[in-house]
């Protein structure tokens, strides 16, 4: 094998480890992409009972043109159909459950009700984002040495 | 009829089995029988139709209620908080839910309306040339200061919308200032009337009548204000220093006839200083929206 053909299995390898140590930290980033801009969100709609009032479709229509997660898809449906129970198929049975019932209780309490619901849905949402944002600090970096490390040695193997 | 605030099964039944037309007024009450106000009288309402008994009447729960307020609130039950408090919500069409349930107070005030006991859904009803018979009374030698009594539920709101819409067509040189305390005669939706009120006319909506009738003169330069059921004596004298100040004053009161209204101490000094030129008495005998008399500033019958 030439040199600059193994070089070039070896940059490949390397970088395909790489890829993989970013893919199964994927969902983490996701997930902590999500939560954050969640919290965004239930501040958006906290701002709105006390300002301007516009209502639970226009702030989420509004905010999903800014969101880069997996959340703008769930706001533009939900903008198009506040009766309806978002379904969040990355979230697993526990986050769902929380997420959906924050969504389910939006815009259907009396003021005094509502504002102690999106409190306490704050809450939830400031525990899950910080429980990602640790997890991903700390397991993104591994994975990716994992991944990186996985595909050197395969290089290193293959040459 | 704006019916997509109701459950389906009883818009359904409701289109299937009345003239949407002859609709006045939905009542639901929690735990009970809905009633339905059909061409001017009262019935309970079933899977098959108008009925008698209230056993065979939809049964409303408190989970009704609450769905049709969300849904008139657009899902955002916060955003029509105030108008909780004020007693009624405003939709599409001008449809005006009443609401009664829990209040709650924090510091002498209002904050919120919880677990409601019951709501009463007006549809309004425009009828061009109802108010034919008072137009020319009102009118004939120039727009006078005209006040119309009625009792509740005789048609004094539609009346009142055709006369705008009359005076509002009698040309440009008419400016008339729609005062829609609770958005019933015009029912704007983003600043667009949704009921006929005429051409010539600039509409302040959702605001207390002192406020508007204060504001308005002094932002639009109306010749002649419109309102509806002067109660405060803060409306009264709204009222009485526009009419002082050249504006001509079309309004309604809840009155039963022009004897009660001399009973109300409010319009004592309305009444004394003949402010109103013209007072129409309305009635629901025979039919909503009837005229029984058209009386001078004295008093004296004209018609």
């Amino acid at each position: 094998m030439g040199l600059t053909t193994s070089l070039f299995l070896f940059a490949l390898s390397s970088t395909a480890g790489l890829a993989v140590g970013m893919f199964f930290a994927r969902p983490l980033k996701e997930k902590r992409d999500f939560y954050e801009e969640l919290l965004g969100f239930a501040n958006a709609v906290a701002a709105d009972m006390s300002f301007r009032q516009d209502g639970v479709r226009a702030v989420s229509s509004g905010f999903a043109k800014n969101c880069k997660s997996k959340l703008k898809a769930i706001l533009e449906a939900y903008s198009q159909a506040p009766m309806s129970v978002p379904e969040i198929k990355f979230l697993d049975s526990a986050e769902n459950t929380t997420v959906s019932d924050f969504f389910s209780r939006l815009g259907k309490s009396d003021v005094i009700t509502q504002q102690a619901e999106i409190e306490r849905s704050k809450a939830e949402i400031s525990e899950r984002l910080n429980f990602y944002k640790n997890k991903f600090s700390t397991r993104y970096p591994m994975a990716i040495k994992l991944g990186l490390l996985g595909g050197i040695a395969l290089g290193i193997i293959m040459l | 009829m704006n019916a997509k605030i109701l459950p389906n099964k009883i818009a359904e039944t409701i289109e299937r089995k009345l003239n949407c037309e002859r609709v006045y007024e939905i009542r639901l009450r929690a735990d009970r029988a809905l009633t339905v106000n059909y061409g001017g009288n009262f019935f309970y309402f079933g899977q098959d139709g108008l009925c008698d008994l209230p056993s065979k009447a939809f049964k409303v729960t408190s989970q009704i209620l609450h769905d049709i307020i969300v849904k008139a609130s657009d899902y955002s039950l916060y955003t029509v908080n105030r108008n909780i408090c004020d007693g009624f919500v405003t939709i599409e069409g001008g449809v005006r839910i009443g609401i009664t349930g829990e209040y709650v107070w924090e510091n002498d005030r209002i904050k919120t309306i919880k677990n409601f006991s019951g709501l009463t859904i007006r549809f309004p009803h425009e009828i061009r040339g109802c108010a034919n018979n008072l137009f020319k009374p009102f009118t004939s030698g120039g727009l006078k200061n005209c006040l119309i009594i009625s009792p509740p539920a005789c048609g004094k709101t539609t009346m009142l919308r055709d006369l705008c819409r009359s005076i509002s067509e009698m040309g440009p040189d008419n400016n008339v200032l729609l005062v829609d305390e609770r958005s019933e005669m015009a029912a704007c939706l983003n600043g667009v009337p949704q009921l006929d009120i005429g051409n010539n006319v600039d509409v302040i909506s959702n605001c207390d009548k002192a406020t508007a009738i204060i504001r308005g003169i002094r932002s639009m330069n109306p010749h002649v204000i419109i309102t509806d059921e002067l109660a405060q004596s803060e409306d009264v004298e709204a009222v009485y220093a526009a009419a002082c100040s050249g504006v001509k004053i079309i309004a309604s009161v809840h009155a039963a006839d022009q004897y009660d209204l001399m009973n109300k101490t409010t319009f004592d000094n309305l009444i004394k200083h003949r402010m109103f030129a013209r007072y129409a008495v309305l009635s629901d005998k025979p039919t909503i929206g009837t005229v029984s008399g058209v009386y001078d500033e004295n008093f004296g019958r004209i018609y």
